[in-house]
């Protein structure tokens, strides 16, 4: 059963073998969120422009922030808000990366262009995959509708984003856009509805903990690859 | 891409060998710029940066576009098309190959614009 406000990702019995692979897994998660973190904390001094310091915070927030929750365990605070902590970086992660692209570009607040058609089609798309988990969440979860709907959100950002992602490797062939496209696919629009959709038919939750961690390592590997990379 | 002969060797020779014109060329492949912006850079007059600028719109080796601040003010932005130029010498003579990009302006190329800054 899911906690109706957690992620699947609370491993319990020190000698069953799924839940210290999941274990490792968060470990070595967390390990390639903060190398992201440090190769954008080192690249972003260097830079001054606003839209680029938005999408430094914003990949922060993403890779880094939501897996610090999973080891943060302060008695005051509930598991619930600390897991729903995680998911609201996340998503404020995605606002800030969306905020990069659209948003100003230097000190003299210049916006961007309007979105394309191309956009809207995208965003769309999102929007289509937000209601699907939202809906879905429904049915097979107990979480509540501000939950599921916080989810949503956040699983719809993260598809729109690593869509444009896509198009710019379509265009282009900049393989950096390809590996954030899948980066953000699995680490931010995947996990949630493919943990929702398999927890009906999954009933270890280790099981479910260690396919969960795997979609984020697999997430945060795609991303330190983005970085990496160079032309 | 195009073919140009010796002739039009020689206009794009003659203005590349303006350090404005290379200044701006560069400025502006890494993301549109306003001729204030330019002239700032450039440490020269707007006029200038005017006169090059039309030089180079002439060659189709930069483009414009219009965009609108929040005081909802329009402004000419200006971006480099100019990927590559290619100078081989046949039995024919000079064969000028220059190499334009499609302007990019939409969301798609200002994501890959703002992680290759990264």
């Amino acid at each position: 059963m899911i906690h109706q406000f957690s992620l699947p990702i609370q491993v319990s019995g020190a000698f069953d073998a799924v839940a210290l692979l999941a274990g490792g897994g968060i470990i070595l998660a967390t390990v390639f969120g903060l190398g992201i973190t440090a190769l954008v904390v080192r690249r972003y001094r260097a830079t001054s422009d606003i839209a680029l310091k938005a999408l430094s915070i914003g990949i922060c927030l993403v890779a880094v922030v939501p897996l610090l929750f999973q080891f943060i365990d302060l008695a005051m605070i509930p598991d619930a808000l600390r897991y729903l902590g995680a998911t609201v970086a996340q998503g404020m992660g995605l606002v800030a990366i969306i905020w990069g692209i659209y948003g100003p570009v230097d000190s003299k607040t210049r916006l961007a262009p309007r979105p394309s058609v191309g956009d809207l089609v995208v965003g769309a798309a999102g929007l289509l995959i937000g209601s699907v988990v939202f809906v879905g969440g429904l049915r097979v979860t107990l979480a509540s509708p501000f939950v599921l709907g916080l989810y949503a959100a956040v699983a719809g950002s993260g598809l729109f984003i690593g869509i444009q992602a896509f198009r710019a490797y379509w265009r282009r062939g900049n393989p950096r856009m390809l590996s954030l496209g899948f980066g953000l696919l699995f680490l931010v629009a995947a996990p949630g509805p493919v943990t929702f959709l398999a927890g009906s038919f999954v009933e270890r939750s280790s099981v479910l903990a260690l396919g969960y961690v795997g979609l984020l390592v697999v997430g945060q590997a795609f991303l330190l690859a983005t970085l990496l990379h160079e032309e | 891409m195009s073919t140009d002969d010796g002739a039009e060797l020689a206009t794009v020779a003659d203005l590349l060998d303006s350090a404005v014109a290379r200044e701006i060329l560069v400025r502006t492949a890494r993301q549109p710029q306003a001729a204030d912006e330019l002239a700032a850079t450039c440490d020269t007059s707007r006029t200038t940066v005017y006169r090059h600028l039309n030089r180079l719109a002439d060659l189709g080796l930069v483009t414009a576009s219009t965009e609108i601040d929040p005081g909802g003010h329009h402004f000419e932005s200006y971006r480099a098309t100019l990927n590559r130029i290619t100078i081989d010498l046949t039995e024919d003579g000079f064969i000028v190959t220059v190499d334009r990009t499609p302007p990019a302006d939409d969301a798609v190329d200002r994501l890959e614009r703002l992680f290759d800054q990264l």
